[in-house]
């Protein structure tokens, strides 16, 4: 029932804000991120001290099509729903009411997005997996085509056609292990019998079709061309909703579609897909150092991370999934971080140009160290979270292979590279006539940076946190 | 066989109103007799009737069902179209021509013979190539309505021709004896083989799929907006429901030289039919190519098993034809609030002149491009599950393929409509259709999130 629940309150609730309007809607999302927050922590109480009953729900679907209403919520989903739980309320507070037009449907988009994705984190079922992924699609679509600024016409029809070109060949996949099933059934676990059950090849094809959607949706190298233009287009909250939330979705994917039920295809074929990743890791970082505006360097320096988890996840090391869930997580909080930071800039700047900028630190020092902690985050300095995943991550890799491990190991030397310098640019140098602008940082600021940064330190220090709730279920799928 | 009686007295009454100058009870009468029909689906439902009139009508489930469909979908059409027919003297020429053809779609889902398929068609489209011409006065209706008729003509003859050969080769008129008749492996020679081409392609004029489909993109575009509603929705249904009906019932289970047929007209009437329309700028071109792309999925549900043919076609005629209802309603507001534009542009910034139009619009949209959680998602999936089980992997990626092309042209539209203008001005439809369009909204979802209970 509690699985239940986490997606039908913020449907529940965005149905409200329509009928509020405009006023009370921050209120009522408010009150909807308050209470998945309530009901993720109460769900991982109950994972963590094993009473496992409320944590699933069933319900025949279509029969005929052997498709069923299955939830679940196990360790791995436990990481991603607290992950979504958080970062909830943190980019609800990020949406400037005032700049807004019509804030109240904005609200509402933002928990429909929600509500797919925490489906989609505890779908059972793989068709069920499917609605909800694409699901998600549709509210942030809207989101940028009302609120985005720039060509958003022409870079929401890419996103959009991009995104579902791919996922359709996950829809084929599954459907083609699903016609392996004895008993026609999408449920997961039937899905992984049969998709064990076949030959390596066509676990191979099966493996090929389901990262084609996932590689279009992290994204890795060469089908990120959509993300840099769309992070850009879209308002901070949708960015923050892309980057933090939505991509997890894909990196979940591979652990709860691909590892467990194409375990042959993966060990045949990994080495592609891995050294896509890696590519995609190098390419970007390089890309990052070039970039002037700010949102565009975090929006690559995204595909970097995002490439690594996934080249640790494909290695299949239990050590490096589990860092990979563990990045999952940091790297979601991290963007949200990185990504208001945008929001000041152009709040106060009007833009963010980091070529004009400078002295940040004068007239604000507190943003200055804010961002600094953030930074440090980001480049996975030891005692940050970052540091713990991407630790684990690299030494999944050169398990399996020293070359990569290398290769991959330099995003943490690039990403030291931008970011610092992104640093040096924005926040040291001489005060000049931008840098005065940055005046101090309201309440909400503080609030939203106190949060981030509090996880960004406290799970660098006890990564456990997180560890202890998705190795059993790591392990379980690894088997 | 109330159903049939129903409708066909209707017909008469609606013209006897006129002579005894009641013409202000036809709606409403009309809007009873066929909530009457529906409920009667209902009453007659796994019935089971015996054959009528010596084996030529047979009222079974299918027929039921698609009588159901068809009645729903007029009803609806007719309160969108209540504008355009207007209060006039020809209003009720209008109503009764478009009562009749309900009538022969009826025959077309419940013939047991193939005399009454022909009827069908022609009780179908006849009146339908009036209505197409009903603008009068407009040069590009009248060329519609005699294109339609001219090209359906030769449809019906090649269509006549297929089953006089059939005849020939199998001595009966009866579905069910030609079944009997026919080799169960789909072993037939030349003569059967022939018969079922010619009436295949007969078929593929109706349902106008690539390469007989050339006729809709001008007939649709000349056509009164509503008109062209109605042959979307219901005309397209029939005529759909006539093809599996024969297939199903007359054609042995195995025909492996019409499936290759099939799966080839598939194939190319998804790839001409949604890249043609990805370059239309006229709505009504676009929405006819859209519809032609829409005829190939239909047509796909015969090369999925055969068990789930006829309720994946049904569940598609329903998506399909609220989709397309509702897209066609809002072109014939839009069109009219810009004196006649009917180009994409006149969608620009419809979400403020009427948003519950704008929104009813994009689920439409969404709807027909088949994304979750819309019916036409659940429509698709059941259509490509059922060819991929049948093996038919190639044909399956095209069919994918195709949809992402598909969503491009359509969210063009959607994008156009949340395009801001200056001085929109608000557009102000009665209060029956914008409930309406809300109804039919919620039913597009809830027929994704209940696929089982369109089932035969």
């Amino acid at each position: 029932m509690l699985t239940i629940a986490l997606l039908a309150i913020p449907l529940l609730m965005s149905g409200a804000i329509l009928v509020v309007g405009a006023k009370s809607a921050r209120k009522v999302a408010m009150a909807s991120a308050a209470l998945q927050l309530l009901l993720t922590g109460w769900a991982a109480w109950l994972w963590h001290s094993g009473q496992t009953g409320l944590l699933a729900f069933n319900m025949p679907w279509a029969p005929r099509v052997g498709l069923s209403f299955h939830l679940g919520i196990d360790g791995i989903s436990l990481v991603l729903l607290l992950l979504s739980a958080v970062a909830t309320p943190l980019i609800l507070l990020t949406v400037q009411e005032q700049k807004t037009r019509n804030p109240h449907i904005f609200y509402m988009l933002c928990l429909l997005m929600i509500a797919g994705m925490n489906g989609a984190f505890m779908a059972m079922d793989g068709l069920v997996f499917y609605l909800f992924y694409e699901l998600a699609l549709i509210p942030i679509y809207f989101i940028i085509l009302i609120w985005g600024s720039g060509d958003k016409d022409r870079v929401t029809l890419k996103f959009f056609l991009y995104t579902l070109f791919g996922s359709l060949f996950m829809l084929l996949a599954l459907l083609f292990v699903y016609l392996q099933t004895p008993v026609p059934s999408f449920e997961l676990t039937d899905l992984y019998a049969a998709g064990r059950a076949l030959p390596a090849w066509q676990q191979g094809l099966v493996f090929g079709g389901i990262f084609l959607a996932f590689a279009v949706k992290m994204p890795v190298f060469p089908f990120h061309t959509w993300q840099p233009s769309t992070y850009q287009s879209a308002p901070t909250a949708g960015t923050m909703l892309l980057a933090a939330l939505m991509l997890k979705m894909a990196t979940y994917g591979i652990v709860r579609l691909i590892l467990p039920m194409v375990p042959d295809g993966v060990e045949a074929y990994k080495n592609w897909a891995i050294g896509l990743s890696v590519v995609s890791i190098l390419y970007a970082s390089i890309v990052a150092i070039r970039q002037r505006h700010y949102k565009l360097l975090v929006a690559y320096s995204s595909i970097a991370h995002v490439g690594l988890i996934s080249a640790g996840l494909l290695t299949t090391n239990v050590q490096a999934v589990q860092g990979g869930m563990f990045e999952m997580f940091s790297h979601g909080i991290i963007a949200i971080g990185l990504f208001f930071m945008t929001d000041i800039l152009v709040s106060r700047a009007g833009h963010d140009d980091m070529n004009q900028m400078g002295g940040i630190r004068e007239s604000n020092p507190l943003l200055a160290f804010l961002f600094f902690i953030l930074v440090m985050g980001s480049v996975a300095l030891p005692f940050t979270s970052g540091f713990v995943g991407e630790f684990l991550l690299l030494a999944g890799l050169a398990q399996h292979h020293l070359l990569y491990a290398l290769a991959a190991g330099l995003t943490v030397i690039l990403s030291a590279v931008y970011m610092l310098r992104a640093f040096q640019r924005m926040m040291l140098g001489p005060a000049n006539t931008v840098s005065a602008a940055f005046t101090a940082l309201t309440r909400q600021e503080k609030i939203v940076f106190a949060v981030v940064l509090t996880l960004v330190v406290g799970l660098g220090l006890f990564p456990g946190l997180i560890m202890t709730l998705s190795e059993n279920s790591v392990q379980l799928l690894l088997k | 066989m109330k159903e049939l009686l129903i409708v066909s007295l209707l017909g008469v009454a609606v013209l006897g109103l006129e002579v005894l100058r009641l013409r202000k009870i036809v709606y409403p009468l009309i809007a009873v007799a066929l909530l009457a029909v529906c409920v009667c689906v209902f009453i007659d439902w796994n019935m089971s009737e015996d054959p009528f009139g010596n084996g030529m009508l047979r009222f079974d489930n299918y027929a039921l069902a698609f009588t159901g469909l068809f009645a729903a979908l007029t009803l609806l059409w007719l309160v969108f179209s209540r504008n355009y027919f207007g209060s006039g003297e020809r209003s009720v020429d209008l109503y009764a021509l478009s009562v009749f053809s309900l009538c022969g779609a009826m025959i077309m889902a419940s013939y047991q013979n193939m005399v009454m398929l022909f009827l069908g068609v022609e009780i179908l489209s006849i009146p339908v190539y009036v209505l197409a011409a009903s603008k009068r006065g407009n040069q590009l209706s009248n060329e519609a309505g005699f294109k339609y008729f001219f090209l359906g003509a030769v449809a019906s003859a090649v269509l006549l021709l297929g089953i006089a050969l059939l005849y020939g080769a199998t001595g009966t008129f009866d579905l069910a004896g030609i079944q009997s008749v026919l080799a169960p492996d789909g072993a037939a020679d030349m003569l059967v083989l022939a018969g079922v081409v010619m009436m295949l392609v007969g078929f593929a004029f109706k349902i106008s799929v690539v390469p007989f489909h050339f006729w809709a993109p001008d007939v649709y575009q000349g056509a009164p907006t509503m008109v062209t509603a109605f042959m979307a929705t219901v005309v397209k249904s029939a005529a759909f429901a006539g093809m599996v009906r024969f297939f199903l019932l007359a054609l042995p289970g195995e025909f492996p030289q019409v499936s290759t047929i099939l799966v080839w007209l598939v194939a190319i009437t998804l790839v001409v039919a949604n890249l043609v329309a990805t370059v239309q700028s006229n709505m009504k071109r676009m929405l006819a190519y859209s519809s032609v792309a829409h005829a190939g999925f239909m047509l796909a549900v015969l090369l999925g098993p055969s068990a789930d043919a006829s309720s994946n076609l049904l569940y598609y005629g329903l998506v399909y034809g609220i989709g397309s209802l509702v897209a066609f309603s809002v072109l014939y507001h839009v069109a009219i609030f810009l004196q006649g534009n009917e180009e994409l542009s006149a969608f620009n910034g419809l979400v403020r002149r009427n948003p519950v139009m704008a929104g009813a619009m994009t689920l439409a949209l969404l709807s027909m491009a088949g994304i979750p959680p819309l019916g036409g998602f659940m429509a698709k999936y059941l259509v490509i599950a059922g060819v991929l089980s049948e093996g038919h992997v190639w044909l399956a990626i095209v069919m994918v393929l195709t949809s992402v092309v598909a969503v491009y042209y359509y969210l063009r539209i959607i994008m156009a409509m949340f395009t801001p203008v200056e001085n929109s001005g608000r557009m102000v439809i009665n209060r029956r259709e914008q409930w309406l369009f809300l109804i039919l909204s919620l039913v597009m979802v809830a027929l994704f999130a209940f696929p089982a209970i369109v089932r035969i």
